[in-house]
């Protein structure tokens, strides 16, 4: 399994998504219900939503699941009608283990992407001295417990290794007599680490006859993670004689990244309305601190080279998620959502190299228990807006108008282990 | 039941997916609003016929990204110009010698001691004339308002021997070669004959134009200026106001003939270029002596308001004006009184180049605001390209520090352009100036 992982790994590139460079795709019934999924949490992707509510999950659960993401960008210009990005379609992917150890514990691990972007553009396009191709790849690996305080509350914490990789190309506005312009090509990787701890309670059960309804709450929080890119690698190519002592063809770079914290709180109602009809609503409240990508900085070895320094200067932004779940037989699922995604990046500084928008996003979804211990997710995701700005440190007015849509398919293996005296959220 | 399930299904996301359309659709044609562009003519100086570098070359399309032809081609009209071949008038350019960039002037005849490396007139320049085609770029480096019409016969002759070549000594003619006209830059129009010279209206008007861009005024100070602020030939005294303006209407009315539109720049002003701001007494922390030009008498030490010439800085390399015994000439320096001088008659021949076009209900795009803000010393941006003033490095003018190169054109053609849309209802899209070449280094 290490080794999938690990040509996953390989083949993953990084994607753009709303919501700064987070990737909201860490399980497929949160997917399909708009990315809400703390104040619920009954699958093995509770380990990432909110460790917490793993204590509610029995036996061995296991997810694998993976998205294609298949993105369409394209920038208009006051001089230029139209460029497509050729981003590449992305497939990040998501493992996640739960185990009941008892009683009152239960271990979890976790293997996702939780960040990522990706933008190209053909390398002779308008804005190719901001930037060519950008991309950004990070893997998080957490360990994680779960302690049941009482039967309505539980608590979780885990602790998360990060690891990214990065690299852009853009192009240098120098040119020779046998040149038109330069080019810088970066590219680092590095660690970091941080951790995720979230509480749980099934707070209220209210039953009438056949009838049930249960309230949940849950409370997660992400913890930011610096990431030092601090074995650089920058390569210039095409640059004329007389400047290659500032942009020599290879030199060391440093830079740092810090991934953003995340807390959430979320709410979920569940009502068996009779024998075959399971219906839950849920809300999450999701605050990212984005305001953490304030610059970013590539420092390099070489002293002539002039530091590169780029103000992001983003804002902690606000995402409202909606989800519905309508369970016919505990057997088939049918999943809708919506979520209010702001914009981590303000007025002026909507670069080429990421151009985020604050948008509503629709997402749906169907599950399928095909017997006790399989079951299968699908969820689906649909971001369609348009965004105008003038980037101001580059004087680049962009319209940017993407389309998003997100396919993506989750087994869920569930051993038996000790049965578990049951409440409605365990599945 | 279950397979048309799964077609629904599968047509249903094949709907969503085939939803990824974001393309924009392309710009409409461009629709010139109430002006007429079918007939484009461009008058100006060495600014419009897209010098730079200090010469007319074409090797990386320098001439051919002239801001009017920028325009034209925005405009969707034809164009032609009188283009050069490669090197053209020769030109200078950037040397990597000794671990350092260094400037190589063009190839001189005046001088004896050409560098190496300097690079002298391509042999098709000396052809470069084809007097029967008629070009839209009517443009000639050097040419001054007042070279445009001619009131009196000394004048007329003037202006043919500048232009049109006769019989001048060999040190005024252009290659030093009698029978060279002092200025080769207008070869491509018939200037006539020395008993029967051609002004140079008569080509505008027989231009017949229906929309035009003017940018004259620059060298009726520039000339001077650049000589220090002293009248070393014939050709570089300042332009008196009353004359520049009496000719400057006798232009536009001829253009009124025909042109339903036009756009007239402003003079910017020239002392902040890095022809006078780059060789400063703090680049060379030391004292200067100089000569003033108002009186060659005065040798004194030279204060940061006097402007050094870029020009000056091999003197300087060779010891000149480290001495009070051994000043920088005049013809190097635009003393602080001259400085005074330049500015005052750039507004004062703005205020005409405005009143005329006014009066004739032409669009006047202020070029002098324009480059002030460009000159102010901070840094712009287009296109993620960061710009400064600066020479060399600053990557807006070309390598004689006067001249924009073809990314300060393309920013000047853009000017031009918003005036255009503003004042006639046109749609004309701005160029993206990183399609442009900058300085190119050695």
């Amino acid at each position: 399994m290490k080794k999938i992982l690990l040509n996953l790994l390989l083949i993953t590139p990084a994607v753009v998504s709303a919501g700064g460079f987070q990737l909201n795709l860490q399980g497929l019934k949160a997917a399909a219900m708009g990315g809400a999924f703390t104040g619920l949490s009954n699958d093995a992707s509770a380990v990432f939503y909110n460790p917490g509510a793993m204590s509610s999950l029995t036996g061995h659960q296991f997810t694998f699941g993976a998205n294609l993401v298949d993105p369409h960008v394209s920038v208009q210009t006051p001089q230029v009608a139209n460029t497509n990005q050729t981003s590449p379609r992305a497939t990040p992917i998501h493992f996640y283990y739960s185990a009941q150890l008892n009683d009152k514990f239960n271990f979890g691990f976790l293997v996702n992407n939780q960040f990522g972007s990706s933008s190209s553009y053909e390398d002779d396009w308008q804005g190719r001295y901001i930037i060519q191709n950008i991309s950004l790849r990070t893997f998080m690996f957490q360990p994680t417990v779960s302690y049941k305080l009482h039967d309505k509350i539980s608590i979780g914490a885990g602790f998360v290794y990060a690891t990214g990789s990065f690299s852009t190309e853009k192009a240098i506005p120098v040119s020779s007599s046998t040149t038109t312009e330069g080019k810088a090509s970066l590219t680092g990787s590095g660690d970091g680490v941080g951790y995720n701890i979230g509480i749980f309670s099934n707070f209220l059960t209210l039953e009438n006859g056949s009838k049930k309804t249960d309230f949940n709450l849950g409370l997660s929080y992400r913890s930011a993670m610096p990431i030092d890119l601090s074995n650089g690698e920058a390569e210039f190519t095409d640059i004329p004689v007389a400047l290659q002592e500032q942009f020599p063809a290879k030199t060391g770079f440093t830079s740092k990244l810090t991934l953003p914290q995340v807390f959430t709180a979320g709410l979920s109602v569940q009502h068996q309305y009779n024998e075959n009809l399971l219906f839950t609503v849920i809300y999450d409240f999701n605050w990212t601190g984005w305001s953490s990508y304030d610059t970013l900085t590539f420092k390099f070895d070489n002293k002539e080279t002039p530091e590169s320094k780029t103000v992001k200067d983003w804002q902690d932004v606000v995402t409202h998620r909606f989800g519905l779940d309508i369970t016919y037989k505990n057997k088939f699922s049918i999943r809708g959502g919506i979520y209010m995604d702001n914009s981590p990046i303000k007025e002026g500084f909507v670069s080429p190299e990421l151009p985020d928008i604050t948008q509503t996003a629709y997402t749906g979804g169907f599950g399928y228990k095909i017997n006790e211990k399989f079951s299968v997710d699908f969820s689906f995701i649909r971001q369609s807006a348009e965004r105008r700005d003038l980037l101001l440190a580059a004087n680049f007015d962009g319209t940017y108008r993407r389309k998003v849509n997100v396919y993506g398919l989750a087994l869920n293996i569930k051993l038996s282990g000790k049965s578990k005296p049951s409440t409605s959220t365990a599945e | 039941m279950k397979l048309s399930k799964l077609t629904y299904i599968s047509v249903a996301i094949l709907t969503f997916a085939s939803c990824t359309k974001t393309e924009f659709d392309p710009y409409e044609a461009p629709d010139s609003g109430s002006a007429d562009f079918s007939n484009y003519i461009s008058i100006g100086s060495s600014f419009t016929q897209g010098f730079q570098d200090g010469g007319l070359h074409n090797e990386f399309q320098q001439q051919e990204n002239s801001y009017p032809a920028i325009i034209a081609a925005q405009m969707g009209v034809s164009f032609k110009q009188p283009l050069v071949t490669g090197a053209g008038s020769g030109y200078m350019h950037l040397a990597f010698l000794n671990e350092k960039i260094e400037v190589i002037k063009a190839y001189d005849c005046q001088e004896n001691d050409n560098h190496p490396l300097a690079i002298p007139y391509d042999p098709s320049f000396l052809t470069w004339t084809n007097q029967t085609t008629t070009y839209n770029n009517l443009a000639i480096g050097g040419l001054n308002v007042r070279n445009v019409i001619s009131f009196n016969s000394t004048d007329a002759i003037t202006n043919y021997i500048l232009f049109g070549g006769s019989t001048p000594s060999g040190q005024l003619a252009w290659n030093c070669v009698a029978g060279e006209p002092i200025s080769p830059y207008g070869r491509f129009l018939n200037f006539g004959s020395i008993s029967n010279p051609v002004d140079y209206i008569e080509h505008v008007k027989n231009s017949k134009a229906t929309f035009f861009t003017c940018w004259l005024g620059i060298h009726d100070v520039m000339g001077w200026a650049n000589a220090g602020g002293d009248d070393v030939s014939g050709s570089s005294i300042l332009t008196p106001v009353a004359s520049f303006r009496t000719k400057y209407d006798a232009l536009l009315d001829t253009l009124k003939l025909t042109a339903s539109g036009g756009v007239c720049a402003t003079v910017h002003d020239i002392t902040e270029a890095p022809f006078f701001n780059t060789v400063t007494l703090e680049v060379l922390g030391k004292d200067i002596w100089i000569k003033e030009g108002a009186d060659t008498n005065i040798i004194r030490k030279a204060v940061k308001e006097d402007l050094l010439l870029l020009s000056s800085s091999s003197l300087i390399k060779e010891g000149k004006g480290l001495t009070m015994q051994d000043p920088l000439p005049h013809q190097q320096v635009l003393d602080k009184d001259e400085v005074i001088i330049v500015k005052n008659y750039i507004n004062a021949i703005n205020a005409e180049i405005r009143a005329s076009a006014q009066a004739r209900a032409y669009a006047v795009l202020d070029m002098y605001q324009f480059m002030k803000t460009l000159n102010s010393g901070n840094e712009f941006n287009f296109d993620g390209i960061n710009f400064t003033t600066e020479f060399i490095k600053g990557g807006f003018y070309s390598v004689d520090g006067i001249h924009p190169n073809s990314r300060g054109y393309a920013m000047i053609a853009n000017e031009y352009m918003e005036v255009i849309n503003a004042s006639y209802g046109a749609n004309l899209k701005p160029v993206a100036v990183s399609n442009y070449r900058g300085i190119t280094f050695p």
